[in-house]
């Protein structure tokens, strides 16, 4: 671990290198260093993809977002690993938590997804909290009632899922389409946070479903 | 920084206590580097003192053109400093965490 920390200490950040986005003006392309294609999206794009999809999915459309947030987790995690392993010469999981926690915020500053935070204050009893702030979903749904951004829960998911190696669920428990500052979620095995669902219904702040989950049941 | 975040980021998921049990104590037990002691013989001087003699030898050279090669050379010594010193805290974090887990 201690070779390779300070072998990361001395590199520099992955997606502030000045050649990450390759734009091909013939093509019309946008492509980071591995050759993954880059698709920019408007807001409008966004709004009016989420209008479509709530017109044709109806009831189902946050299940529909969050299997989608899902699929994309999981080839992002893969393309995530492949790509800072290429370019610090350590494999990811040895690499310490706080450096790839900070790569996976630039990766999500980089690619326009928000501010990206994860909370292990809880990591003990098995959960964790993560925070987006500036996130599309939220920013493009106006105001709500519940939740908009399932598509980041399904991708929390996923990549998170895939480090513990075991099927973790990720919930939204506040967004800024509710009058929140900023998008919370929490993640852990799903049959344990089988009361969240109801208790975010219930508009329940984040941080007493955290505390309702971490104490023993009386 | 939470002393979690200096673990592998493979075992920090890993090893979370998903199902409800505590994690392991043994990793658990990571050392804060600020209460941990020092240890002086851990403090890498001689690789300093080395690039310190480098400067010193280029400024004894007669021509204008060491100017440059001395604050070079300072800039580099310095900052080799400052690593060492880093590196001294880490040691003494693993070595202070092999102690704890024993």
């Amino acid at each position: 671990m201690t070779s390779a920390t300070s072998y990361v200490r001395l590199m520099n950040g992955y997606y502030s290198r000045s050649d990450y986005f390759t734009a091909d003006l013939e093509k019309g392309t946008i492509r980071t260093p591995v050759g993954t294609r880059i698709c920019s999206l408007t807001d409008d794009f966004l709004r009016g993809f989420r209008s479509a999809v709530q017109f044709e999915c109806g009831k189902a459309t946050d299940r529909v977002f969050k299997s989608c947030g899902k699929r994309w987790g999981a080839t992002f995690v893969d393309r995530f690993d492949r790509e800072l392993t290429e370019h610090f010469g350590v494999p990811l999981q040895d690499m310490s938590a706080g450096i790839v926690e900070r790569c996976l915020d630039e990766a999500f500053r980089f690619h326009g997804w928000g501010k990206l935070t994860i909370d292990l204050k809880d990591y003990d009893s098995g959960f964790i909290t993560v925070e987006t702030r500036d996130s599309p979903m939220p920013a493009v749904s106006g105001s709500s009632d519940k939740p908009s951004d399932p598509l980041f829960a399904g991708f929390f998911a996923a990549v998170f899922g895939h480090y513990a190696k075991t099927e973790l669920e990720c919930i939204q428990t506040e967004c800024p389409s509710r009058g929140n500052e900023a998008s919370k979620f929490v993640v852990g095995l799903a049959d344990r946070l089988g009361n969240v669902p109801a208790w975010v219904k219930d508009k329940i702040p984040h941080a007493t479903i955290l505390r309702r989950l971490t104490t023993p049941a009386e | 920084m939470n002393p979690l975040r200096r673990r592998p980021w493979g075992t920090l998921w890993a090893k979370a206590g998903w199902d409800g049990t505590k994690p392991e104590m043994e990793t658990l037990r990571i050392p804060n580097t600020t209460a941990a002691p020092l240890p002086q013989s851990s403090i890498a001087r001689p690789r300093s003192l080395r690039m310190g003699a480098f400067g010193r030898l280029l400024v004894g050279v007669p021509w204008s053109g060491a100017v440059l090669p001395v604050s070079v050379a300072s800039t580099v010594n310095f900052d080799l400093t400052a690593q060492a010193h880093e590196d001294s805290a880490n040691l003494s974090a693993a070595d202070t965490l092999q102690e704890t887990t024993r």
